[in-house]
């Protein structure tokens, strides 16, 4: 097994559950056996001397709304202080030219992410709420104009894909962004509530990858993915080309998608260590009562996980007969334990012999136009 | 600009930048990162264990006495090595020299 780090590089940090959105497909909202509940300000300074103490080199400070806390600038002083870099996802509405200055003052902030999902109010409201989209828009120029090296989060849902091009526009030439990333519901947190018709169809799964794909070669390099209908494409395309050319991939075959349990940690709101965000009811441990060290190197669970990468997918039923399966990483752990409770299975929401059986007939030409 | 590096000696005795760490990662060295920049250098065992000795006491004379105890085999060509290293880690900011000597 690969030689495990003393300790995380990074950890990402829900540092409140509070937000002032209610984003109809948050992952964060709406996830069973979580506590929603902020810790006070001396808890997250404790933990951030500790995690000085353990050279972490970032934190990812993410909610809820992280820009909620009125303490925030504090805790950017104790990540400073403990010789930590940081990045920030937020939904822009507290993202004041003030703030922007502040933060640009710091100098250790190397990423900030604004959420915005279409290129017009009408499009980005549609699952984020009514008056969202002029704050985030606002935010994004704000933060570009003080030189903060700004990204942005753009969710693909059902009713957004045919505003992708006019969100790239928006983007890329308008705002000169150098780049912005892309994802789409997953079946995590408020989808509970909700319900599967969040989550893209077949259909227009397909269709939004199409169009991120054109886009991808307009604007080469400049929309990223590691996860939703861009990543997918990139993943499915290349199995299939492995699959036709019956070349190997090396390492696949097994369910190695996800190997965040290697370089980093995540910390629920309450305190609760968590071996990453999209797993919020895997509870390792507490902050304050539970250091970070023994968490990161003796957590069974956190073992567990880790031991994950050597489970072939061969050992699944729902894996037998298919003609990926050793070009396959079994896909995210944390849709694995929403959609089979096991996060020791491949996850279907990524499995391309469902992706295919789903679009029927059209699915077996996805890659040849 | 001054290249201060090109005034190194074994008698040297240079000042780590307290803002830049060391992470020991694995039994084959580390990163040293600097938190202002995000700069993150891979250090071999080596260079990571020499890192860690310089501490802006001992000379570098004294280092490679103590590096030539832990590491066998260390032939002459060890002082030049570590010369080289160490002009490394002042080119990039991780070292300097003691404040009475920086013009």
């Amino acid at each position: 097994m690969t030689e495990l780090m003393p300790t995380p590089r990074t950890v990402d940090l829900e540092i409140t559950s509070r937000c002032n959105a209610r984003c109809r497909y948050c992952y964060y909202q709406n996830n069973k056996g979580v506590e929603y509940q902020d810790l006070p300000t001396s808890s997250w300074l404790e933990f951030f001397d500790e995690l000085g103490r353990a050279m972490v080199m970032s934190v990812c400070l993410m909610g809820g709304e992280p820009l909620l806390r009125e303490d925030f600038f504090d805790l950017i002083d104790g990540i400073v202080k403990n010789r930590m870099r940081f990045q920030i996802l937020t939904n822009g509405t507290r993202a004041t030219r003030e703030f922007a200055k502040r933060l640009r003052k710091t100098g250790r902030c190397f990423s900030i992410q604004v959420s915005l999902d279409g290129s017009r109010a009408e499009v980005h409201e549609l699952m984020r709420g009514k008056g969202s989209f002029e704050p985030a828009l606002q935010a994004i120029k704000v933060l570009k104009e003080e030189g903060l090296p700004i990204t942005v989060r753009v969710t693909v849902h059902g009713s957004n894909i045919d505003d992708l091009q006019a969100t790239a526009y928006l983007l890329l030439d308008e705002l000169g962004l150098p780049n912005f990333s892309t994802n789409s519901i997953s079946a995590l947190g408020s989808r509970a509530k909700y319900g599967d018709n969040l989550l893209l169809t077949p259909a227009q799964r397909l269709q939004a990858m199409k169009v991120l794909a054109l886009l991808d070669k307009q604007y080469p390099g400049r929309i990223q993915a590691t996860a939703g209908p861009l990543a997918d494409w990139k993943m499915f395309g290349e199995m299939e080309a492995a699959r036709l050319g019956d070349n190997p991939i090396p390492g696949r075959g097994h369910l190695v998608g996800c190997g965040c349990t290697f370089s980093k940690i995540g910390v629920r709101s309450d305190g609760a260590y968590v071996p990453c965000i999209m797993l919020p009811q895997l509870v390792l441990g507490y902050i304050g009562k539970d250091s970070l060290e023994e968490v990161w190197r003796n957590s069974g669970l956190l073992n567990g996980l880790r031991r994950r990468i050597s489970i072939p997918l061969d050992s699944f039923d729902e894996c037998e007969g298919c003609e990926y399966l050793r070009l396959c990483t079994g896909n995210c752990p944390g849709t694995a334990l929403s959609l089979s409770k096991d996060p020791n299975r491949p996850s279907p929401e990524t499995c391309l012999r469902k992706f295919k059986h789903d679009l029927g007939a059209e699915g077996l030409s996805i890659w040849q136009n | 600009m001054n290249d201060f590096s090109m005034q190194i000696t074994l008698e040297t005795v240079p000042v780590p930048n307290p803002n830049l760490f060391l992470r020991e990662e694995n039994k084959r060295g580390g990163v040293l990162f600097d938190p202002d920049t995000g700069s993150v250098r891979i250090l071999n065992i080596t260079a990571a264990e020499t890192w860690k000795l310089l501490d802006g006491r001992r000379s570098l004379a004294q280092i490679i006495e103590i590096l030539k105890q832990q590491f066998d085999g260390m032939d002459d060509s060890a002082e030049e090595k570590l010369l080289e290293l160490v002009r490394k880690f002042f080119r990039i900011g991780a070292l300097g020299l003691p404040a009475e000597r920086t013009p």
